[in-house]
Parts: structure tokens; sequence; C-alpha cells
């Protein structure tokens, strides 16, 4: 029997349409590496956006069975990679994180809803399906990355090589749970809470966004302090992000207590990536079902009601809290636990929220 | 899974016919008339707050001045912001938005229509 040329290979995974960017994964630049041997056998790279990506699973089942079903065809190698990239990015950008390729913001309408636990679960999921992830605490007021990841050292100086070949020092970010972590309260030691004045804060975080040594990074979470204080409006304005999820507890839901935070980042040009609702729902420890006191649906409708995605919900989890106080993010800690999936499937929206936008060019606008 | 995200590649706004034209990524093109987005505008003062009523649930008619198409500008990677010839420029029109005002098939559970 003849084998399949090149192109009968394409046209068949051509039928793959990524459900997020809405065009098919050969236009995407997905397939690499195509090899078609004599014997019938077929290999190729398939090369997602995000190792994160919340349909790998069936894009490797399709590409199978589609190439698979091709006449002449005695074997399918599927190689599943991803190659985080970029969004179309100003050079001021560029030089602030020079090796961060998409940069996050956790953000919430006030204090106490979760944000720094969404932050650190969030960036161990990305790290545990494969990227390079790092997590900045900007909440200069209360740091709790270091408690919630246990890396309670000070930061090593470190001597690195700048743009134009001159040694420059820089902070060595701690590890933990395969992230690269730093907190803004090194800048005061971890037992002393700040009292800053506004233009201090927005200028030492600047300033302690280019002093830190991140390497290259495909993800870079940012923990913001809770509101629409100076820090945040400081990170929103000067470092490029590629948008900002927006947590928030049912209740804050009701009441719009995100939609202030949301405006803000609107004003300033930031993209919203969504909206995660937490503590919304629980696994009954008596009888094992989920429990719903507020409804179900609300964080999509207001979702909605914002024009943000939703994002996800993530449960009041008694463990979600054990693991924090810990200082092990759930995700890694139990890995199988209600609330470590939710927070996986929540990370997986989040990189493909943020791809969508990287394969995107600004439409042209035209006045007549 | 979501449905994507509609996508423009051009947004025309054509004042001496006071429409805007928005080409999608799908090669789909929308016409919308400065009314019809003037009508749709989503922001807080013109939709209402908090349970509370806006002003276009209020009134039945706008002056010529208030849905007349003077300026879009690109918000994020998400939406345009439209001025009107009132001044009034607060709308941030989401893609979705957009084209579910166009085709109100295209989203399923879009609730802009008044
Ligand atoms: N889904 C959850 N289930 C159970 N407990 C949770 C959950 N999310 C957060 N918590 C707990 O709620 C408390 C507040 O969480 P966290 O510190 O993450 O909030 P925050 O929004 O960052 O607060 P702050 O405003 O102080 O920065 C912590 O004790 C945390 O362990
Ligand atoms: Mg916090
Ligand atoms: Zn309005």
């Amino acid at each position: 029997m003849p084998i399949p040329s090149q192109q009968q290979v394409l046209s068949a995974l051509a039928t793959i349409i990524d459900p997020d960017l809405g065009r098919d994964v050969v236009t995407l630049g997905m397939i690499k590496d195509l090899r078609i041997q004599d014997s019938g056998r077929v290999d190729f790279v398939f090369e997602l956006t995000t190792p994160a990506c919340p349909v790998r699973d069936r894009f490797k089942t399709m590409a199978e069975e589609r190439v698979g079903a091709l006449p002449g065809v005695s074997g399918v190698g599927v190689k599943m990679t991803a190659n985080v990239r970029s969004p179309v990015r100003d050079r001021q950008g560029q030089q602030l994180l020079p090796g961060v390729k998409q940069t996050i913001a956790v953000a919430s309408g006030k204090g106490g809803v979760g944000k720094s636990t969404v932050a650190v679960n969030l960036a161990a999921a990305l790290a545990k399906s494969g990227a390079a992830v790092g997590l900045l605490d900007a909440d200069i007021y209360g740091p709790s990355v270091p408690g919630l990841t246990g890396a309670l050292e000070q930061p090593q100086l470190v001597q690195v090589v700048g743009p134009d070949g001159e040694m420059q020092q820089k902070l060595k970010p701690l590890e933990a749970w395969g992230l690269k972590l730093m907190s803004m309260g090194v800048l005061a030691g971890s037992d002393k809470a700040m009292v800053w004045r506004g233009p201090m804060v927005s200028r030492a975080i600047e300033q302690f966004m280019s002093d830190v040594h991140w390497g290259q990074l495909d993800y870079l979470i940012i923990d913001l302090p809770p509101g629409t204080g100076d820090a945040s409006l400081t990170v929103a304005q000067r470092v490029p992000l590629s948008g900002v999820a927006i947590v928030a507890t049912p209740q804050d839901l009701a009441l719009d207590i995100a939609v202030k935070a949301l405006q803000m980042f609107r004003t300033l040009n930031v993209a919203p990536l969504g909206l995660i609702e937490n503590m919304s729902w629980y696994v009954c420890p008596s009888c094992g079902h989920e429990h719903h006191p507020f409804g179900h649906g609300g964080a999509e409708r207001a979702a909605e009601r914002l024009s943000v995605p939703y994002l996800g919900s993530i449960p009041l989890d008694s463990q979600i809290r054990e693991e924090a106080d810990r200082g092990a993010p759930i995700v890694v800690a139990q890995p199988d636990s209600a609330g470590a999936r939710a927070f996986s499937a929540m990370a997986s929206q989040i990189a493909a929220r943020t791809s969508v936008q990287s394969f995107r060019k600004l439409p042209v606008l035209n006045v007549r | 899974m979501n449905s994507p995200d509609p996508y423009p590649v051009s947004v025309d706004l054509i004042r001496a016919d006071n429409r805007l034209e928005i080409t999608w990524e799908d090669g789909s093109r929308n016409a919308y008339a400065g009314a019809t987005l003037r009508w749709a505008c989503p922001c807080a003062e013109c939709r209402g707050e908090a349970g509370l009523p806006g002003r276009l649930d209020r009134i039945q008619d706008l002056p010529a001045d208030e849905v007349r198409l003077t300026s879009v500008e690109l918000v994020g990677h998400y939406a345009l912001q439209l001025g009107f010839g009132s001044g009034h420029a607060t709308g941030i029109y989401t893609f979705r938005h957009l084209r579910s005002l166009a085709d109100p098939s295209h989203t399923s559970a879009r609730r802009w229509e008044r």
C-alpha cells in the first residue's frame, strides 16, 4: 500500500481545532518535525502553547486517531511538547523582566479572600505541569508567600552579567516546590509590617522588579496586595502584565466588590484573564457530597456581568488551609484532593487564556 | 469548554454614516449603527449597578448627539471603548458583546439586550 504524503497527514491534522484559538493546529504552527517512513510509520511533534494545556490529552488522542485512520499508515508516534510564547510587548517591558515570557498578576477587591493561597497553588500547578515558574509576593504590607511555601531564608546576592557585559548584583530567588520565589517582604525583614507612603512604595517596587535574577521563566505569578492601592497600581503600570486574575468569594461577587479592582486594571489597559471564585462550595465531611451553600452558577453569572472569562471555583477545604499553614501548596501535597484538582483546572484555564492573547495581533483601527 | 472569544482583525469607524464595521478573525463582517451601540452601552451609568436601574432603563429617546459615534479605542486585547458626540465614553464593549449584538445566536447566555 502506498504511504501518505506530508500533505495528506497535515490535512488530517488540520481537522483538529484549538477550542480556545478557534483555528486548526496546523495553521497555528503546532505540528513540527513530521517524518513519514517507508514502512508507513508517521512521527511528529505536537507543540502546545503551554504544558498546562487543558486539552493536552484530547489533542494527543485526536492526533493519533486522525493520522492512524489514513490509508497506508502503520503506526503513529506523537510527541507532546510545549513552548510558552511571549505576548507582543514594548521595549520597556522587555528590559524590566528580560527572561520572563508571561506575567500573571493575582488580585482581589479586598483582603482575606484567599488570593495568596490561589497565587501559590496556581504557580505550583503550572510548575507541576512542566513549566518554569516564578512567584513574586508583591504584598509589602503583609507578605505571605514565605509562610505559604516554607521558604523563609533571606535570599542571597549573586553577580550576573548585564546586557552590556557589565557585572550586576542581583537577588537570587529562593526555591521550593519547583518554584522560584521572591517576596518583597525581604526588603523589610519578614516580621516588620511596612509603613510606607505611596511614592516610596512605587519606587521600591520598580527597583525591586529589576533587582531579582529570575533567569528564564515561562510564567511569573505576582501576588498583589488586596485592593487598588499604590502597590497594585505600580505593578499594573510598570510591569508588563499578560493579564490579571481576580479572586473573589461568593459574598464579594454578590456585592460587586471585585468590580473596583477590575475597573482599575481595565483603566490601565491590563487584560482581565478572568474571575476565580474561592471558598464557594465544599465536600461534606459526613456525607461526602458536594455542597453549594451559595447555589450554582453565581460566579459564571458574575463573570458574564463583568464581561470577563470565568476561570473556576475553588472549594472551601480545610486541607487547603492546613497544608498552607504547613507551608505546602495543596496541588503538590495532596494532588488528588478536590481542592488540588480545582486549582489545577483553574491553572490550565489561566494558561490557556494567556496563550490566546499571545497569538493575537492587535486589530487595525480606522476612523474615517 | 468555552467557545473561542470572537476577535477582530479590523475595526472601521465611518463617521459620515455613523456606523462601525468590524471584520472578525473568521472572516465575517458586521456593521453597527451608532444608535444600536449607544443603547447597548454596558457602562454602570447606563446599565445601573447593584440592582438599581441605569439611565438607559429610565428613558425612551436619546438626542442625535448622544448616538453619534466620534471615537473608537482598543482596550487591552478584549474590548473597544466607544466615544459619542455627547462626550459619553465610559462604555467598554467586549468583542463578545459586540459579536452577540450583531448575531445573538453567537453566544449562549449574554443578557445585554434590553
Ligand atoms: N479554598 C480555601 N479553603 C479553605 N481555606 C482557605 C481557602 N482559601 C484560603 N483559605 C484560608 O483563608 C485564609 C486567607 O487566605 P490568604 O492568605 O490566601 O488570603 P489573601 O486574600 O491573600 O489575604 P490577604 O488580604 O491577607 O493577603 C488563610 O488562612 C487560608 O489558608
Ligand atoms: Mg495575601
Ligand atoms: Zn454608558
